[in-house]
């Protein structure tokens, strides 16, 4: 039995030492290595947590980008875009379009920056970005390179940083989207072309020096329709334009002069207004239709009475109006809240023309008696018939 | 001699029992057992999820050139088609039938039973399996974007 007190209380000492070297082992050593494995895991979880902000904004890129496509679209390539047609042509140019595109993609996208936040106990800090930038070059989009999109939004100089009690971490944050499939610039090139063209303005000025009215105008509305339907189906069946919207007409007719005129003058009191280009600050009005014109239509006749005998004399006719035209795209829809939709591209064009002494008119004549002649009252040289 | 015998069969129980608990000891510091292997499977899970969503969210289909989480949520936000995973692009590109392309393109990365739903302001819709109870679940979630400023959920589950 005494032999045996000597193994026994040596494996009992062993295996206290072993287990006291353990603990004491897992009680310095180890609770560093577990504080740093937790610091890790933190840090982890906090890179994990800008992973996820930067998948998220670049989704957000998408719907920014595509949302600020759509609305332009809809407004006419500016927020808003006033009329393409003012007489001659007057589209906006590339660059007024894409700066306006660049400022609403940023608000958007900063508004969705905004929203991200995680339900990790660590506090996010936000730095909103600065710019986001279109690489369109004007020529390229007047050549048909982005028309069907194939270019690149580049947003810069976001910040954020994740912290808690036990770490840190920051980053500078550039998101790139290739935009593809979206057709808003083969929309303004073929728009832009058809505003150089101007069907509308030279046929309402016609109209206007043949002493048309009202009916003529609505022709000149269907023939421009006519040709900027004809410009999209040289690319395809895809974009389907609707029926031109009558915004404003304006008729009148007025003085008096003895020679017949030719030419087209501006009509500056119209009724029909031109409106110039604008790129406002975003706002939530811009969600719904937009338009910066109140309809109004308004139509002045004058008779002019005549007797037998009768002269003829010239009044100035003056003529306006304002269309709206819109084409739709159905070759690639684009993200909206209701799921993908056609890019609608809405234009408004206006012809506010004064032609003086185009419209033939009739008087009577004053009959002289001493000389036995009919005279013309206020053009004297001009023949009683 | 009997008790030399006695001797030597207790130093090597000593020595026997000294080297299992360092044996012992080791494993446990090296594994610290089952919860150690609870914490790689799940580090693996985290790693195939995160590089799912990595995925998901950078990766485009190349029939319709949208990223792939881009078309899942444009299936559940669009009202042409009862069915909520299928979507009409237009003329140039057609209707997509997206859980055709979700399934496989998530079971390539995680080998579990998964469940993928999408919460919209106006609808939710749900890709994969229901999970069946007594399993281990590990869920990720996260904001997603909405067209027109909007935020809706996504949320993935594995076990």
């Amino acid at each position: 039995m005494k032999s045996q007190i000597i193994p026994i209380s040596f494996l009992i000492l062993s295996v206290s030492l072993i287990l006291l070297g353990y603990l004491f082992y897992n009680l310095f050593y180890g609770t560093k290595y577990e504080s740093y494995v937790f610091q890790v895991n933190i840090l982890d979880a906090m890179r994990n947590v800008i992973e996820s902000l930067k998948n998220y904004l670049q989704l957000s890129l998408v719907y920014s980008s595509h949302q600020a496509l759509r609305e332009h679209a809809f407004a006419g390539g500016m927020m808003p875009a006033g009329t393409w047609i003012c007489n001659g042509p007057s589209p906006p140019s590339v660059e007024d379009s894409k700066a306006c595109l660049e400022k609403y993609t940023t608000y958007y996208f900063n508004i969705y920056f905004g929203f991200y936040n995680t339900s990790l106990p660590v506090t996010l800090t936000k730095v909103n970005f600065d710019s986001c930038k279109y690489g369109i070059d004007e020529n390229g989009a007047l050549n048909g390179k982005y028309d069907e999109g194939y270019f690149w939004i580049n947003c810069s100089k976001g910040k954020v940083s994740v912290s808690s009690k036990e770490a840190k971490t920051y980053e500078e944050l550039e998101t790139d989207y290739y935009i593809t499939k979206n057709r808003y610039w083969f929309m303004f090139r073929i728009f832009y072309e058809w505003a150089m063209a101007n069907v509308y303005g030279s046929c309402i000025c016609s109209c206007c020096l043949s002493c048309g009215g009202e009916s003529c105008a609505q022709q000149c509305a269907k023939l421009a329709y006519e040709d900027l339907q004809n410009r999209f189906n040289r690319y395809g069946d895809e974009v389907k334009c609707k029926k031109p919207e009558k915004i404003c007409l304006d008729h009148q007719t007025g003085g008096v002069s003895c020679e017949k005129g030719n030419e087209c003058l501006d009509w500056e009191d119209s009724q029909c207004k031109c409106i110039g280009h604008f790129c406002e600050a975003p706002k939530q009005e811009w969600k719904t239709s937009y338009s910066p014109y109140t309809k109004n239509s308004s139509m002045i006749n004058k008779y002019i009475m005549f007797s037998d005998k009768i002269c003829e004399y010239w009044v100035e006719n003056k003529l306006a109006a304002t269309h709206v035209f819109t084409c739709e795209d159905h070759k690639y829809y684009i993200p909206s809240k209701k799921g993908p939709v056609p890019l609608t591209f809405t234009v408004h064009a206006t012809a506010k023309f004064r032609c003086p002494d185009v419209c033939r008119n009739f008087m009577s004549c004053k009959y002289i008696k001493e000389e036995d002649k009919y005279i013309c009252p206020v053009c004297p040289n001009n023949e009683c018939i | 001699m009997k008790a030399q015998a006695e001797e030597f069969f207790y130093l090597a129980a000593v020595f026997l029992s000294i080297v299992i608990l360092i044996v012992f000891l080791i494993y446990q510091h090296g594994t610290k057992g089952k919860e150690v292997m609870k914490n790689v499977v799940e580090r693996n899970i985290k790693e195939e999820i995160n590089s799912l969503m990595f995925s998901l969210f950078n990766d485009r289909i190349p029939i319709a050139d949208k990223y792939y989480i881009e078309m899942i949520i444009d299936a559940v936000l669009q009202k042409v088609f009862e069915e909520r995973y299928k979507v009409f692009y237009g003329i140039g590109i057609g209707t997509v039938n997206v859980s055709e392309i979700v399934v496989p393109f998530i079971g390539k990365y995680v080998s579990q039973d998964w469940k993928l739903t999408i919460i919209t302001p106006s609808a939710t819709y749900s890709y994969g399996k229901d999970i069946k109870g007594g399993k281990e679940v590990y869920s990720y979630e996260t904001l997603i974007p909405l067209p027109n400023e909007q935020i809706g959920k996504l949320e993935f589950l594995v076990g």
